[in-house]
């Protein structure tokens, strides 16, 4: 059966190359949505790495480059400030803010590996704060200042790419640029920090620790801060006064958490849905016009149905005819654009096209793509058997 | 009228070369009703189309009215179908989208010619094979008969000189197509048109002045 | 005879309702979606709001800085003192004008927090951008110098404030400082990315002057001349002032300044394909758009092609009796092209339609703020281009097919 229908396809080959390509594309189309779907799904599932409810940022804008001599002092005042409210439960530091696209990104030879990652600046707080979790060794601490070392804390990621099994507290690496500046030293190892939000991808990330007393040249600009009880609005002005008191030229953007990360979620999932939206539509109407083509074709093929009922075809192999004729159109066109897409994986030329979801988007666009073949098939098919043999040989 | 002299047709197809017509002479004169038998498959049609311009002979040459189609270019030869040959075929063949007026008017569209002309042009034309009532119907709403009666008044409303009929009753009963026969005789007495039909019909070919009998793609005299 | 193929394609549409719609379907869901992308683009190309007259004016919104060991780059918006310092030496420019970025300008009322976006601009910002005044003015060179603190704000924000009442010369406080209302605008769409904003207010009543001594980030400047010709000038006499004579605070840290004064289109290039030229590549970014909009339509087309073969081969045998009766394969081709000229362009007509609904959707939702979407001439040529295009695509290839039928096997029911 499967030998005829090849064949039958094979002659007919001038007419059934557009529909080859059409599936082809639409498949190639479908592939790229759920692959971009599936691997935002899958990396909005992983571990975020912090708590992100009942958290305040207070954005501080200098308004001008950082100047460590001055604004250091300046930027520990409010801190102290901050830390004075019996309604404040804690102040942590980061110079990234979580939940925006902003990053630091670095590499580093670390352990024999060129190890690119994303670093932060954060007080010794901060993390414990935000619900960090702690897997090796220690948070940062009063015993490293005045070290001869820098002190960092590294993510499980970062950890398992340089050292994979071995333990890495109390390894050192330095900047090969710079190799007048103190070495690096590993702390701790924390679970994961994603501070560009759920739908970023995991990355080894780096804590350097800002001290308030020494500051850095770098800077410092975001403190959030958690409450003994939940806040509303016009407790952020009182904190906006308080701020502006002690630092009257520098301005403050007060959000919470919970609110920047939901505009992020907005920002991923509106030109995503936006995208679905029109890709459905790009399904219906591909499916509508092979339904016509189908539905045309068989119109034409009465004689040769009519036949095959003479010859005793059953009823139920001339629809099975029908629909693995289109099936097997279909697997042509998914075979050859399959062949082109499984070199992105190969290659690896996105990186964010991960075999597992090649693998699932793969099968996901064939369903989806199946079914809908069949769905357009059922109709015509439909109308094919309810040809009488006698009537279809008499036709022209 | 008519001159066909040693047209040969061969088809190709990727290996085999089928001989369809070979060596035909034949001459139709002008006011003729000649009738073309022959069984299944012995290059009649295929004779007929070489008559009606719709295929070109493999060799040999065609004289209408006295001058030789000498190129088989589209649009010298859309032309001379046009102006001078009307066609009738056993399945009709009439335009399921258009009214019976304009499937009539139809050969006049390829004419430089006013709308007021053609609607009556094609009125004359249907008055002529009796339907002047059913002028406004779509074809699936007429009998076979009556289909065959409007393709027979598109045939004649261009009035051509030669009327190429293949098998013009091949789907009707014998009550109809003894309806046709009448009207393509009267054409033929009274307007005096010429007229080729291909037939299986032996009682029909008898009425006609002159039957030319093809076996295996020659004339048989 | 061409009012005559017309009223045959109509009829053919008629009597084959679900093939006409099938091909309605696809041909307008696709304008419509591309509708929807030139009228955005359109709208941020052409603004109709205080943007009007972008022909006459450059915009400076990008800066990349370069270290003098090429180790380390800076790419942000200008900041106050490469304005200050640099564009203010600029001579071709009648008119130069430096504002603000649009920040979060909170305000409390009631013990609700107000968002507004807070843009800082100096006096001839109000004089080269044409600003719809409901009420009021604007501010003066001389408010501007003394530091007064006075704002004109938009139509939407006088209401948070002030309810339905007139808010001239009464006071509300952002970020802290207060300032009178000397004027209401009406709002401005999110599109103008120059104009846009909640709030106005003199940059010298910014809270400390350390702005002064910012090199990047947080700026950007206008470049305004009343002969349009002169855009060019103005573009080149920046870029060389760049290249020949930047002043930098520090020439070791700050050794190379790379931007542009960019018209609009030239602004998007920056911003899609990259920021590190002295002049952005619009000619690559329209290629990438016509690009793009050919690639998406070539699915629809492949479609409407199908489906047109299909329904050639169905038709095979009116195409046998009309060559039979003395029709050329030209015009057969120019017939088959006119009926898919028509349901293309009917199809066109619903997906404007469509589009027209999808935009009023997006201005009532307020997903762009502010934004109103007008289709002008400019639309309406795209669109009929487009639908032009369309049908050509879709139509030729089947019409080609349809005119190597020959008519024998064409009356014999398909080839």
């Amino acid at each position: 059966m499967l030998a005829h229908i090849a064949k039958l396809i094979w002659n007919r080959k001038q007419a059934n190359i557009l529909i080859i390509t059409e599936v082809a594309i639409t498949f190639a189309v479908i592939f790229f949505i759920s692959a971009l779907a599936l691997s935002n799904y899958q990396t909005y599932h992983q571990p975020l790495g912090f708590k992100w409810q009942d958290t305040w940022e207070i954005k501080v804008n200098t308004g001008a480059e950082w100047n460590n001599d001055v604004d250091k002092d300046q930027f520990s005042q409010l801190v102290y400030a901050l830390k004075k409210q019996p309604e404040i439960a804690s102040v942590g530091l980061t110079l990234m803010p979580v939940f925006e696209r902003s990053s630091m990104t670095s590499s580093r030879e670390v352990n024999g590996q060129e190890i690119y990652f994303k670093a932060n600046y954060v007080d010794q707080h901060g993390p414990k704060s935000w619900g960090v979790e702690l897997i090796a060794g220690r948070w940062f601490g009063e015993q490293d200042n005045g070290q001869n070392y820098t002190e960092v804390m590294i993510n499980q990621r970062f950890a398992q790419q340089a050292f994979n099994d071995s333990n890495p507290i109390g390894f050192e690496f330095g900047n090969s640029l710079h190799p007048e500046r103190k070495l690096l030293r590993i702390v701790g190892v924390f679970q994961d920090f994603r501070q560009m939000g759920e739908f970023s991808k995991s990355m080894p990330y780096l804590f350097y620790r800002y001290q308030l007393e020494e500051g850095n040249s770098r800077g410092m600009n975001n403190i959030n801060i958690t409450f003994n009880t939940m806040k509303n609005a016009s407790y952020e002005e009182d904190l906006l006064k308080l701020l502006k008191g002690i630092t009257p030229n520098w301005e403050f953007t007060i959000r919470t958490w919970q609110a920047k990360r939901q505009a992020q979620i907005k920002e991923v999932l509106i030109p995503l849905s936006v995208m679905a939206i029109v890709v459905a539509f790009l399904l219906i109407m591909v499916a509508m016009g092979l339904f016509g083509v189908l539905w045309q074709n068989i119109s034409r093929r009465t004689q040769e149905i009519g036949l095959r009922r003479a010859l005793g075809a059953s009823k139920l192999s001339i629809q099975l005819q029908i629909i693995g004729e289109l099936i097997v159109l279909a697997l042509f066109g998914i075979g050859i654009v399959s062949l082109l897409l499984i070199q992105l994986p190969i290659l690896q030329l996105v990186d964010e096209l991960t075999w597992s979801i090649f693998w699932l988007s793969m099968s996901c666009s064939m369903v989806i793509m199946l079914v809908m073949v069949v769905l357009c098939a059922l109709y015509p098919s439909r109308t094919a058997i309810r040809i009488p043999p006698a009537h279809a040989l008499h036709y022209e | 009228m008519l001159k066909l002299e040693e047209i040969n047709k061969t088809y190709h197809t990727d290996k085999i070369e089928t001989i369809a017509l070979k060596d035909i002479n034949l001459t139709v004169k002008k006011g003729e009703f000649i009738s073309i038998m022959g069984p299944s498959g012995c290059g009649k049609s295929t004779l007929l189309n070489i008559m009606g311009l719709l295929d070109a002979p493999t060799e040999g040459q065609i004289k209408i009215s006295g001058a030789v189609i000498e190129s088989y270019d589209d649009k010298n030869v859309a032309q001379l179908r046009n102006q001078k040959i009307g066609f009738i075929f056993q399945s009709f063949h009439l335009i399921q989208d258009l009214r019976v007026i304009d499937n009539v008017e139809l050969p006049l569209l390829y004419r430089k010619m006013s709308a007021k002309e053609r609607r009556r042009l094609a009125n004359q034309a249907l008055e002529r094979v009796g339907l002047k009532a059913r002028t406004d119907h779509f074809p699936a709403q007429l009998s076979g008969g009556q289909q065959q009666r409007v393709a027979i008044a598109r045939a004649i409303v261009g009035k051509p000189d030669l009327l190429l009929a293949d098998e013009p009753t091949g789907n009707l009963d014998s009550h109809m197509g003894n309806e046709i026969m009448q009207i393509l005789e009267s054409l033929n007495k009274d307007d005096g048109t010429t007229i080729v039909m291909v037939t299986h019909d032996d009682e029909l070919a008898q009425r006609t002045e002159r039957i030319v009998r093809v076996y295996d793609g020659q004339l048989i005299h | 005879m061409f009012k005559n193929y017309l009223m045959t394609a109509w009829k053919v549409l008629l009597r084959r309702k679900v093939f006409s719609f099938i091909s309605l379907f696809g041909i307008s869901i696709t304008l419509a979606i591309l509708l929807i992308l030139t009228t955005l683009l359109d709208n941020y190309l052409y603004p109709m709001g205080p943007e009007k007259n972008n022909q006459n004016f450059l915009s400076i919104n990008r800066l990349t800085i370069i270290s003098k060991d090429q180790q380390s780059t800076w790419s942000s918006q200008p900041g106050y003192q490469f304005l200050a310092e640099n564009v203010n030496r600029l001579k071709a420019p009648e008119k130069i004008s430096f504002f603000t970025g649009f920040n979060d300008g909170a305000s409390f009322i009631s013990g609700d927090k107000i968002i507004n976006k807070l843009r800082r601009t100096d006096a001839t910002y109000w004089q080269i951008l044409d600003f719809d005044l409901i009420h009021g003015r604007t501010y003066t060179d001389e408010e501007f110098d003394a530091g007064a603190m006075v704002a004109v704000i938009s139509q939407t924000t006088s209401k948070e404030f002030f309810g339905t009442q007139n808010s001239i010369n009464k006071s509300f406080i952002v970020n802290n400082q207060s300032f009178e209302v000397i004027g209401v605008a009406k709002d401005v769409s999110f599109f103008e990315n120059i104009a846009y904003s909640d709030i106005w207010v003199p940059y010298t009543t910014s809270p400390s002057t350390s702005y002064k001594l910012g090199l990047t980030s947080g700026w950007g400047a206008m470049l305004y001349h009343s002969n349009k010709n002169m855009l060019p000038e103005m573009q080149s006499e920046y870029i060389n002032l760049l290249q020949e004579d930047f002043i930098s605070p520090d020439p070791e840290q700050y050794h190379t300044a790379i931007s542009g004064a960019d018209t609009p289109i030239e602004n998007l290039a920056r911003d899609i394909i990259g920021a590190d030229n002295y002049k952005a590549d619009s000619t690559k970014l329209i290629t990438l758009f016509m690009l793009l909009a050919v690639v998406f339509m070539l699915l629809p087309s492949i479609n409407l092609i199908n489906l047109n073969i299909s329904r050639i081969m169905e038709r095979s045998s009116e195409i046998g009796v009309r060559k039979a009766f003395g029709a050329s394969s030209k015009q057969l081709v120019f017939q088959f092209i006119i009926e898919n000229i028509l349901i293309t362009g009917i199809g066109g007509i619903i997906g404007l339609l469509i589009s027209w609904l999808v935009l009023r959707q997006v201005e009532s939702s307020q997903l762009i703020p502010a934004v109103q979407f007008s289709f002008s001439i400019n639309t309406f040529v795209y669109g009929f281009s487009m639908i032009f295009v369309f049908a050509l695509i879709s139509g030729t290839y089947p019409a080609y097919k349809m005119s190597k039928l020959h008519p024998v096997d064409a009356l014999k029911g398909g080839a």
